[in-house]
């Protein structure tokens, strides 16, 4: 879906963070040898080159830019708190307690259907054969050492 | 055809079963997010130590080469590829799903992984020593213009607008340079962060990238993941063996580029999918349709990334340099097997090279009906599942598989990192593909151009060295072909409007 012609400030920020991000590899890149630094500098310099022509040209010509997809903020943030939060404590509780825990969290942020005892029960079972069946497979069957921690 | 007297050994009712097998096992691991085709082939390998070598490595190669089909799965339904050969079927496999063909683009991609397999597999049997020879005329500064090329994709994969493509291309290229620099050992761009000292991890970027803002997106509303097609009924075979019968020369093309590049050390199926799809885009009649759920798109990489199987082995069996990845364990496991590669292998241990072929073409051929099945399921339970328990089931394949690459935890925080970097530069306008595009090839460029150069140097004419070697300006020619033809088209067909 697309709207009628106008500023890409969005895109116009990404780019602008893009030039901020390439004069910091640029400047981080005098730490480094002759031949360590020939790439990320040249690399750096494009990007940079072309985060300014990008502003130029949007502020110039505006364009058609794509409408981006609205929902609810509060379970986006939710969600990647969740995940940051499995990815930190799998070592130190263990991956099945930690993956028990986030599964049903991630559940619940992305039920939108009207919690009944029926529901609640298949999802208790699904999940728990979900992440069971994970853990078996990848445990014993593939031999993957995954992490114990406190509890397993 | 060579060897055929070996063709019956091949099809043993126990080599049957390998195949078969190799094929189920390959397929389910491969489909499986961070599980590539090498971690297949390495964890099922020790189960073919007490085999005959022959039966041994139908089993590897059935595994090898389900493994590569089955990264189509989470590509074309998740958006997520279960290998990194499979971020090209992403492009047009995931917008297929989206609007209701998901069935459509697994059968389509099960049909090129068939017809790929099979082409590579030939070239294995016919020509393996010729074209052996010509991958070790490859150098540093052709790998340097190979990766080039496969960058020059990063134009077809822009959403709207090039700049912001070449500036994710940038981002992609400069977090590839993060880590301990592969020529001259710079540590670049780690400050505190020790874990970062061997760079990002590819596999985790991929997820992260992929993955990660699918399922930010998928929680914030409470519409279907994919459409069901009303009419939905079977395979799809027909539908798609029509398109893919009207796409002859694309899958060829494909096939044979999926080869030649599988034949490169170090190149692989990712390198050899993308540099298809460019391909087919450039010579495409509609351009414009790819990366919007064209179904030429997803051909091209299946039946390229399943062509460098066949390909990968033709080094790895007569030079005993692998090709890919996983040949390298696949060589490892000849090794233990007392099996010596070399020149003359084809001809003093043909019946176990022979029966092998053999053997992997029957895997190839098994693929088909396995893979149109398995592909059913899949694509059905991914439909059915209810959003409630697909989300976090896919969260959890998510960090189990960036963890189980490398047994790093390391590699899970980074794969979240990305991840939410990934959705905040789409929300920016900058997708995912060219930031990928250029964190993979990034390395590939550096290490070619740094060799290359230092070579050039030693000699007195660094320039020379990247403009006068025959190969080389080859692939110059295609690159500036991959980047003229467009407008050279556009112009000719104004020139004909016009008139």
């Amino acid at each position: 879906m697309t709207e009628a012609p106008r500023r890409d400030v969005r895109g116009i920020l990404g780019a602008a963070v893009a030039i901020a991000a390439g004069a910091l590899a640029w400047y981080h890149a005098k730490e480094f040898s002759a031949m360590g630094s020939v790439f990320p500098r040249t690399v750096a310099a494009a990007m940079m080159i072309f985060a300014i022509v990008y502003i130029v040209v949007s502020v110039l010509r505006p364009s058609a830019s794509a409408a981006p997809s609205r929902g609810s903020a509060w379970r986006r943030v939710a969600l990647v708190a969740v995940l940051a939060a499995w990815s930190v404590l799998l070592e130190k509780v263990g991956f099945l307690a930690t993956s028990i825990v986030c599964f049903t969290a991630i559940l619940v942020i992305a039920n939108y259907d009207r919690w009944t005892p029926r529901s609640a029960a298949t999802y208790a079972v699904a999940g728990a054969a979900v992440v069971g069946g994970l853990y078996a497979v990848f445990r014993f069957m593939l031999q993957v050492p995954l992490p114990e921690g406190l509890l397993l | 055809m060579p060897g055929i007297e070996f063709l019956l050994d091949a099809l043993t009712p126990l080599n049957l079963l390998l195949a078969v097998f190799g094929v189920v096992a390959g397929t389910i691991i491969g489909a499986l997010p961070g599980l590539t085709a090498t971690m297949a082939v390495a964890v099922l390998v020790p189960f073919t130590f007490g085999m005959k070598p022959d039966s041994a490595l139908i089993a590897m190669g059935a595994i090898y080469t389900g493994a590569i089909y089955g990264g189509a799965y989470s590509a074309v339904l998740l958006n997520t590829p279960g290998t990194p050969s499979a971020i090209a079927t992403t492009f047009d496999g995931y917008p297929m799903a989206r609007r209701g063909d998901g069935d459509l683009a697994i059968t389509l991609a099960c049909l090129a992984s068939v017809v790929g397999g099979l082409v590579g597999a030939a070239f294995l049997l016919m020509l393996a020593p010729p074209l052996a020879r010509f991958a070790l005329a490859f150098g540093p500064v052709e790998y340097f213009w190979l990766a080039v090329f496969g960058l020059t994709l990063i134009a077809s994969l822009s959403e709207g607008s090039v700049l912001r493509g070449l500036i994710g291309g940038c981002i992609g290229l400069l977090l590839g340079t993060i880590g301990v620099a592969e020529v001259g050992g710079d540590i670049r761009y780690v400050g505190e962060f020790k874990a970062l000292l061997g760079g990002l991890d590819v596999v985790a970027a991929l997820i992260g990238l992929y993955c990660v803002p699918v399922l930010i997106d998928m929680v914030a509303t409470p519409d279907p993941h994919l459409k069901l097609t009303q009419q939905v009924a079977g395979f799809r075979l027909k539908e798609a063996t029509r398109i893919a019968w009207r796409s002859r020369l694309n899958l060829a093309r494909s096939s044979v580029i999926g080869t030649v590049v599988g034949i490169l050390p170090g190149a692989g199926g990712s390198i050899a999918s993308l540099v298809s799809y460019s391909e087919a885009r450039r010579v495409a009649k509609h351009p414009e349709r790819f990366g919007t759920g064209e179904p030429d798109g997803v051909l091209a990489t299946e039946s390229s990334n399943n062509a460098t199987v066949g390909g990968g082995f033709i080094p790895t069996l007569v030079l005993g340099i692998p090709g890919t990845p996983p040949d390298a364990v696949i060589l490892g496991a000849l090794l233990v097997q007392g099996i010596r590669t070399g020149p003359t292998l084809f001809s003093d241990q043909s019946q176990i090279v022979y029966t092998f072929i053999y053997g992997l073409i029957i895997a190839t051929i098994l693929m088909l009906p396995i893979g149109l099945v398995i592909g059913r399921y899949a694509f059905k339970s991914i439909v059915a599942i209810p959003k409630a328990v697909l989300v976090p089931s896919v969260a959890l394949l998510t960090i189990i598989g960036s963890y189980a690459v490398h047994n790093n935890l390391h590699e899970v925080q980074q794969m979240v990192a990305l991840g939410v970097f990934g959705w905040v530069a789409g929300r920016l306008g900058f997708t995912a593909s060219p930031i990928v595009l250029g964190l993979i090839l990034g390395t590939i460029a550096e290490s070619g151009f740094v060799r290359g150069y230092l070579i050039g140097e030693a000699r007195g004419q660094p320039a020379a060295e990247f403009f006068t070697r025959p190969l080389s300006m080859a692939i110059i020619a295609f690159i500036v072909l991959s980047l003229c033809y467009p407008l050279l088209m556009r112009r000719l067909r104004a020139k004909g409007g016009a008139r």
